[in-house]
């Protein structure tokens, strides 16, 4: 039997669907609060805990130190705010916008590697499709040969489109050559190749340098 | 409060908590969508739509509208009014109406995506079906 008005739960949606419409990093920092990586204290019960967030804390800020690159005037930095929740796409929330002048198409690169490419801008914040999104593709260049390849995203990102008489060996770098972005940003590294399903190319399996869900500060390429 | 709301908010919370830890860890499957789908055979519409609402708030994870969240939200209400104009057997419309939102989902956000790692797909789809189902062995007794 129904012991509360259905007026309640108006009310709660309507302020839910408030808060995902005018106040949406609420959401971000909830989720963020609920992820392995957060660090923020629940336990108030006793000060050995408090000292256990405050140590795991202050890795966390030498963690963010260590990530920062050295950020030149070409490059603006950048904190991830949220992440794509769910595995069909990959995309990360940036904490800058078109107020610091960030423009869609612009290279993101952590460490100096080329991450992904800013896919949409808002005022404050920008959306990041990365290399690891299905939708991701990224004219490149492997090795000191330089051959030709393109890059498809996805959850096991592939190099495609390479010439059969390519020579290429594991490890081999692959660098961006697309038009918009910085040239020769490295993006991963060879590490198999097999010819393609239509028999006509070489395609390589890659290897990346980073674990992208440890990820927090980036550049973007300005 | 009803007992049978406050177990939908739990089963909800405890798959969402869940989602978001496994998606840190680089582990990404839809908990949450595929328990609101269960709850959709369990709950009044407005006590749906209030937890699908939250689940989308704490989804989201830009600041526009997304097609992804709507349909998120949507879907599970959508399956409520089915059910309510042609009630069947719900441990059988459980998984049927999983297996239909996941896919429904899929190419709402990125059909792409299936064809980059179709297992990926196909383990979240199982770990989905699996939830619906505690959801629902949480709720029918209440």
């Amino acid at each position: 039997m129904r012991t509360y008005h259905p007026w309640v739960l108006i009310v709660y949606a309507a302020a839910l669907a408030a808060l995902l419409f005018l106040r949406p990093w609420y959401g971000w920092t909830l989720r963020a609060w609920l992820a392995p990586l957060s660090t923020r204290d629940t336990d108030s019960a006793g000060l050995a805990a408090a000292n256990e967030a405050l140590k795991a804390e202050l890795a966390q800020v030498a963690k963010v130190a260590a990530e920062l690159p050295q950020a030149s005037p070409h490059y603006l930095r950048a904190m991830v705010y949220s992440r794509y929740p769910f595995n069909f796409k990959n995309e990360l929330l940036l904490n800058v916008g078109s107020s610091e002048g960030v423009v869609t198409g612009h290279a993101v690169t952590f460490q100096g590697i080329l991450i992904g490419r800013v896919s949409r801008v808002f005022a404050d914040t920008a959306l990041v499709q990365t290399v690891f999104d299905s939708d991701f593709k990224l004219p490149v260049r492997i090795g000191a040969g330089g051959y030709d390849a393109l890059i498809v995203g996805g959850a096991y990102p592939k190099a495609e489109s390479i010439v059969k008489s390519a020579a290429l060996h594991a490890g081999d770098v692959i660098y961006s050559a697309a038009p918009g972005l910085p040239y020769g940003l490295p993006v991963a590294e060879v590490v198999s190749t097999s010819t393609s399903p239509d028999n006509l190319f070489i395609q390589a399996d890659l290897s990346f340098a980073y674990d992208l869900n440890t990820v927090q500060t980036v550049l973007i390429a300005q | 409060m009803t007992r049978k709301f406050l177990l939908a908010f739990l089963a909800l919370s405890v798959s969402l908590v869940l989602q978001a830890w496994l998606a840190g860890a680089g582990i990404f499957l839809d908990l949450s969508f595929a328990t609101l789908i269960a709850l959709a055979f369990f709950l009044d519409f407005l006590e749906l739509l209030t937890l699908a609402l939250g689940v989308a708030f704490v989804l989201n994870w830009q600041p526009a509208p997304s097609a992804t969240l709507a349909f998120l939200a949507g879907y599970p209400c959508l399956i409520h009014l089915l059910y309510r104009l042609a009630p069947w057997q719900i441990w059988i419309m459980i998984p049927a109406a999983i297996v239909v939102g996941f896919t429904a989902l899929l190419f709402v956000a990125a059909p792409g995506s299936f064809a980059a790692a179709p297992g990926l797909f196909f383990g979240d789809l199982f770990a989905g079906i699996l939830f619906g189902y505690l959801a629902f062995f949480s709720l029918a007794r209440a």
